[in-house]
């Protein structure tokens, strides 16, 4: 009978001590830098065509600016940086002509530090910047997402214009500061 | 008598796990220029962490859960939930725990039951859930502690 008590008195002792332990876990999320940039639509080159004028000692007309693409990107940057995106022909325009591209503000719901537009621009095969202080930020996707691009082609020296036929690309790229 | 009182008295419990949670946000579920990440959530396994408790027969045991930051963003926020109840011997349980609840940096119950006949209960698997991932988040590694405070 004692020892049944003394052990009932055990039992009740072991579900009131008041001890405490502790187990830590460590956790560590990486959140990469990415740059990815893309014009849309995609897959449609941009055509600009000089009509032949229909009356002698005309000049040619002026060829209406392409406003169909629009940028898009996705930034995400290291604490205190920035990026800009830059803009550069992949080979020279024929002699004569010239291409200018003006850039929209932002529009779309996407979010961020989203840059700034410099406009316009005259394109060469030397990179100049389009947007400027891009941080984290993304334009959301698709057409009436980003910037809005207005190119025009001009001739800048009707004398140097020779007929031909000539595919130039246009390059973007996301650069650090 | 004597001899009753301090072997119950002195039964220490104790909670033991091995494990980290290590996670790089998946860039390539961004896969068009223009996109956040396709979920602002990510997930461990469902056993990243799986704990056992032992202590006195018929025990009582509380687990709190909180976090120590060394590291973080208030933009991201971390949850916890335990995806089984182990095993335990005659008499033992477990309760609560089963949903996601966030953790903070100050201490909230978790789960609490008692250890049964056996005194123990092994292998509670832990899953954990980070809330918040974006692009719009400076990019570099962020680092917290989870703290389980096991009481009874």
């Amino acid at each position: 009978m004692i020892k049944w008590l003394v052990g009932c008195f055990g039992l009740l002792f072991s579900v009131s001590v008041g001890a405490q332990t502790s187990l830590s876990i460590p956790v560590t999320l990486t959140l990469p830098t990415i740059s990815m940039v893309d014009v849309e639509p995609a897959g449609t080159p941009i055509t600009f065509t000089f009509q032949t004028p229909t009356e002698a000692g005309s000049a040619l007309a002026t060829i209406p600016a392409n406003t169909t693409k629009w940028l898009n990107f996705t930034s995400a940057v290291a604490p205190n940086r920035n990026r800009r995106l830059m803009i550069q022909l992949s080979n020279s325009l024929p002699l004569g002509l010239s291409l200018q591209v003006t850039t929209a503000a932002y529009r779309g719901n996407g979010a961020g530090a989203l840059g700034t537009a410099v406009s316009p621009i005259s394109l060469t095969t030397t990179a100049q910047t389009l947007i400027q202080n891009i941080g984290g930020a993304f334009t959301r996707n698709g057409i009436n997402n980003g910037y809005n691009l207005s190119f025009a082609l001009q001739v800048q020296n009707f004398a140097q214009l020779r007929a031909q036929t000539t595919t130039i690309t246009v390059i973007y790229t996301l650069m650090d500061n | 008598m004597k001899n009753w009182l301090w072997i119950f008295f002195l039964l220490p419990i104790d909670l033991v796990a091995q494990a980290n949670w290590t996670v790089t946000a998946p860039s390539s579920s961004i896969t068009d220029a223009g996109n956040n990440y396709s979920s602002s959530i990510l997930e461990s396994a469902s056993n990243q962490v799986v704990f056992s408790i032992t202590g006195g027969p018929l025990s009582n045991y509380n687990i709190q859960v909180s976090r120590i930051d060394s590291d973080w963003s208030n933009q991201l926020s971390i949850f916890v939930r335990r995806t089984g109840s182990g095993t335990s011997g005659a008499l033992g349980s477990i309760n609560g725990g089963t949903n996601y609840q966030q953790v903070n940096t100050f201490p909230q119950n978790f789960i609490n039951g008692s250890l049964g006949l056996t005194g123990s209960r092994a292998n509670v698997p832990v899953q954990f859930r980070i809330d918040g991932i974006s692009v719009l988040l400076p990019a570099k590694t962020y680092a917290t502690t989870i703290v389980f405070t096991l009481s009874n």
